[in-house]
């Protein structure tokens, strides 16, 4: 089984190199790509030393173009499975064959790595799990399934799956809606219980400001993805 | 309507069509683009050359005042043409979201055969 690690990067050049180590050293079956940006400090210097393997998007696409560059990649380069993996160490690589076995034995389309099954590690601000648990509650409502961190970047997926999202996946924020549009697909998606890191650099893409805009774009964009043809 | 103003309007609006055609002939705008604006033209052409159709037309409608109906007409175009501009700005994001997923992937598959070379 050919497995891919797709790390997003816009300016993560203090966090890359570990979040890479994390990888090689506790899922070692692991292929990865680093998918940059455009980023405007120097991570591509940065992995170019340390001899990480890196796509470099010419003009910033935000976080939804990246990971699709990502799964386009992975349906070229032939892989069976594609994990999102956050590159500013939020995310531990030891869940990885985790993730890959529960997918096995569920026979499932996709898994997502949840903060909020055992509530152990970082959970987040009080303000977005109540975001969160909102969104939550729309996508109960709209397809009936319980994902308890809709929102979660720790996902991985089949081939399957990522043919889909490589013709289309949200451009921002894309979490949630894509989520649905898979379910709305019939395809089987589980969580299973990760635990999650403070991010050590970088700031989140969410700012306070964005806050209002992303609950309103994110729900309306889940009742559109509940109701497409794909 | 007096004859000047209309002299000057019929003028106005020949020099924008002539704007026009030098802009297609240029390539500077697509014809299926430039073709509401040239329509648009046309019928102020036309109401400027037989202006008592206007008064008539907007008595059919049921607009008291004709001058309301050139708002009315002027802010419908403004709408309709905004929104396709916004429907295509949307297609062209996603077309050029596509070329820079490619020309990263193309990067990709350069360096490496440049590395296969060098072994």
């Amino acid at each position: 089984m050919k497995k891919l690690v797709v790390i997003p990067a816009y300016n993560e050049s203090a966090s890359i190199v570990s979040t890479v180590e994390d990888i090689k050293q506790n899922a070692p079956d692991f292929d990865y790509i680093v998918v940059n940006d455009c980023s405007t400090d120097n991570t591509v210097e940065v992995c170019k030393e340390n001899g990480i393997r890196c796509l470099q998007l010419p003009i910033n696409l935000g976080i939804g173009g990246a990971v699709q560059t990502g799964y386009i990649y992975g349906v070229r380069n032939g892989y069976d499975v594609v994990v999102q993996f956050d590159g500013d160490g939020q995310h531990s690589a030891r869940f990885l064959e985790t993730m890959v076995e529960a997918m096995e034995e569920n026979d499932a389309d996709m898994v997502v790595g949840s903060r909020f099954i055992t509530n152990e590690g970082f959970q987040s601000s009080a303000i977005r799990r109540l975001g969160i648990r909102f969104l939550s509650g729309v996508i109960k409502l709209l397809t009936g399934k319980t994902i308890t961190d809709p929102t979660s970047g720790m996902r991985l997926i089949n081939r399957n799956i990522m043919e889909i999202y490589a013709k289309d996946y949200p451009k921002d924020y894309p979490e949630p809606d894509s989520l649905v549009q898979i379910i709305a697909a019939k395809k089987k998606v589980i969580e299973i219980p990760v635990i999650m890191n403070e991010r050590t650099e970088g700031v989140s893409s969410i700012s306070p400001i964005n806050a209002i805009y992303y609950m309103i774009k994110v729900t309306l964009a889940i009742i559109f993805a509940r109701f497409k043809k794909i | 309507m007096s004859i000047k103003l209309q002299i000057i309007v019929a003028v106005l609006v020949l020099l924008m069509l002539l704007y026009i055609i030098r802009m297609i002939s240029k390539k500077k705008i697509d014809i299926r683009y430039a073709l509401r604006w040239m329509a648009l033209c046309i019928i102020v052409l036309v109401f400027d050359i037989f202006p008592k159709m206007f008064n008539w037309l907007s008595k059919v409608i049921g607009i008291q005042l004709p001058s309301n109906m050139i708002f009315m007409v002027a802010i419908i175009l403004l709408i309709t043409t905004m929104f396709a501009l916004t429907t295509n700005v949307s297609r062209i994001s996603q077309k050029n979201t596509r070329l820079i997923q490619e020309v990263a992937l193309l990067r990709d598959e350069i360096d490496k055969i440049k590395e296969k070379e060098q072994s």
